[in-house]
């Protein structure tokens, strides 16, 4: 089977599980009224999809070999459908679970749905869509190559002239740059956690969430 | 308007980079010691990177006194490490210090939530950051290691330049090794803080190498190496807001371009000098020549060296 074959299989793997995925999910009483299953998409199919976009874009960049991207993807799908197979309702009590922690967590972000935000690189773009956040600029548009000053003077420019005053930044990104754009600004440097174990009290996921949104609440009343 | 006005701590912290390094790069220089710049800038790294992984703010108050610490001992090390009879050159104990000090900063790394993030800024630095209360503090205490080192000029300079004739004079040179490794290890670590490695490197080298195709004399070499800092800081700052280009880099090599010329401008000046000298000795040469030239008078004059 030569490359090309072999990708369209797993494309087509890809979505015969999302099929049996939804399927599934619908037989254990999907609650489509109240948005569950498009919910449990959100960490499914949703995001398979994505993992299949950025890998089509990679691979005609020519950037990437096939298949790599694709076999992560394959295997977090397969470990899901082998779930919902054998533990249909642990799977479902822990969809029910996220879907209600993401209504609240969708609660107490409300106020900020439409606020623009500067991040050091384009790391949160599933959060920041999720959530309704505007990212208008980088601190380091080029990871690795510290911002030139052109690029320091049009962010603070466009921050001052769009009111901006958040910048996200991941805890092992050097603070004295963001700090130095908050300085002209008036702006505030918030040390978002972009995983499980960036602090101690953060120990789960539902855990990392609250500790984030917690952040940026109380970091988006501040500048009220 | 606004990017001179965003320029002006960086430029200013440029300025105060190459007025403290110039003058401490003639004694590098002079030492034969190239690289202990390097290697203390690294211990100093080392220290901010202990500092780090014991869950400091890398730019915090501790951090810094820290990779003070680090570099003291540094500074303990290269002062016992000079002695004119010994054997193994000083270079030596340099280059393994830096070699040291770099496989354990990735070691403390390795057990950081940072990893290469903080090890490439130690080395890449962004000196558009340094803030206005960064440029007081450093002006103040380069100021007060420039009166130091201006009281004790002469003592340093002979220590540098004559190590011989200190000792024979009954001077410690262990002590003042020290004294000149350790005030040059607190210039260290405040510029790497600021700038990273290689601009420190840079302002610390360049400038008295540059100087040094001029001129042979201490003050005049001071006076070129200011004059080129101030103008190449001006320079590379210029270039990477036309060029769109990280400021740190765009000077380290604005640094080595200006180098290079002035490398061809010593060259044509000492090959107009060597021409003027010979028109001057024609006369003479013509009907005979100047043993003391091999006896070969214009022929070895002319050639280019």
């Amino acid at each position: 089977m030569n490359s090309e074959t072999s990708e369209l299989a797993s494309l087509k793997l890809l979505s015969d599980m999302q099929a049996e995925l939804r399927d599934a999910l619908n037989a254990l009483g999907g609650m489509h009224g109240d948005g569950l299953l498009e919910h449990y998409l959100f960490y499914t199919a949703a995001h398979i999809n994505r993992a299949v976009e950025g890998y089509v874009y990679l691979r005609e960049s020519g950037r990437v070999e096939a298949s790599k991207h694709l076999i992560r993807t394959a295997i977090e799908a397969f470990i899901r459908l082998q779930c919902i197979r054998r533990q249909p309702e642990l799977l479902f009590r822990i969809a029910l679970t996220e879907f209600n922690e993401d209504k609240k967590w969708l609660e107490e972000m409300k106020p900020l749905r439409g606020l623009k935000v500067v991040t050091y690189h384009r790391s949160w773009p599933n959060f920041a869509k999720h959530f309704g956040i505007e990212v208008v600029g980088y601190v380091e548009p080029r990871p690795g190559i510290p911002p030139s000053p052109a690029h320091t003077v049009e962010l603070i420019q466009l921050m001052k002239r769009e009111k901006v005053k958040l910048i996200l930044v991941e805890p092992y990104f050097d603070l004295k740059t963001p700090n130095a754009i908050a300085r002209e600004t008036g702006g505030q440097v918030i040390v978002l956690l972009p995983s499980v174990g960036g602090e101690k009290v953060v120990t789960d996921y539902f855990k990392l969430f609250d500790y984030d949104i917690a952040l940026l609440t109380k970091a988006f009343a501040a500048t009220r | 308007m606004e990017v001179l006005e965003f320029l002006r701590w960086p430029f200013l912290a440029s300025l105060i980079l190459t007025g403290i390094h110039a003058y401490l790069g003639v004694h590098v220089v002079e030492r034969g010691v190239i690289f202990v710049d390097l290697a203390l800038a690294q211990i100093a790294a080392l220290g901010a990177t202990v500092a780090i992984l014991v869950g400091m703010d890398p730019h915090g108050g501790t951090s810094y006194w820290i990779s003070l610490g680090f570099t003291f001992l540094g500074a303990a090390i290269f002062a016992l490490a000079r002695t004119r009879r010994g054997h193994i050159p000083q270079e030596a104990f340099i280059g393994i210090a830096y070699a040291v000090a770099s496989a354990a900063a990735i070691l403390a790394m390795s057990k950081a939530t940072g990893e290469t993030e903080h090890l490439k800024d130690m080395l890449v630095g962004n000196i558009l950051a340094v803030s206005k209360a960064e440029v007081e503090r450093t002006a103040l205490l380069y100021g007060g290691i420039g009166l130091f080192h201006y009281i004790f000029r002469k003592r340093f300079l002979l220590i540098s330049m004559h190590p011989e004739e200190a000792e024979a004079q009954g001077v410690s040179i262990r002590l003042w090794d020290f004294l000149f490794y350790a005030s040059f290890g607190f210039v260290v670590t405040s510029s790497v803080a600021i700038a990273g490695v290689l601009l420190v490197f840079c302002y610390l080298i360049v400038p008295s190498v540059g100087a040094m195709l001029f001129a042979d004399r201490i003050g005049p070499r001071l006076a070129i190496g200011w004059t080129m800092g101030t103008l190449v800081s001006a320079l590379g700052v210029y270039l990477s807001v036309v060029l769109d280009l990280p400021t740190g880099a765009t000077i380290v090599c604005t640094f080595g371009g200006v180098l290079v010329l002035m490398f061809l401008v010593h060259l044509i000046v000492r090959r107009s000098a060597a021409a003027g000298a010979l028109e001057g000795a024609r006369p003479a040469s013509a009907n005979n020549r100047d043993p003391a030239l091999g006896g070969r008078g214009e022929e070895t004059l002319s050639r280019p060296r």
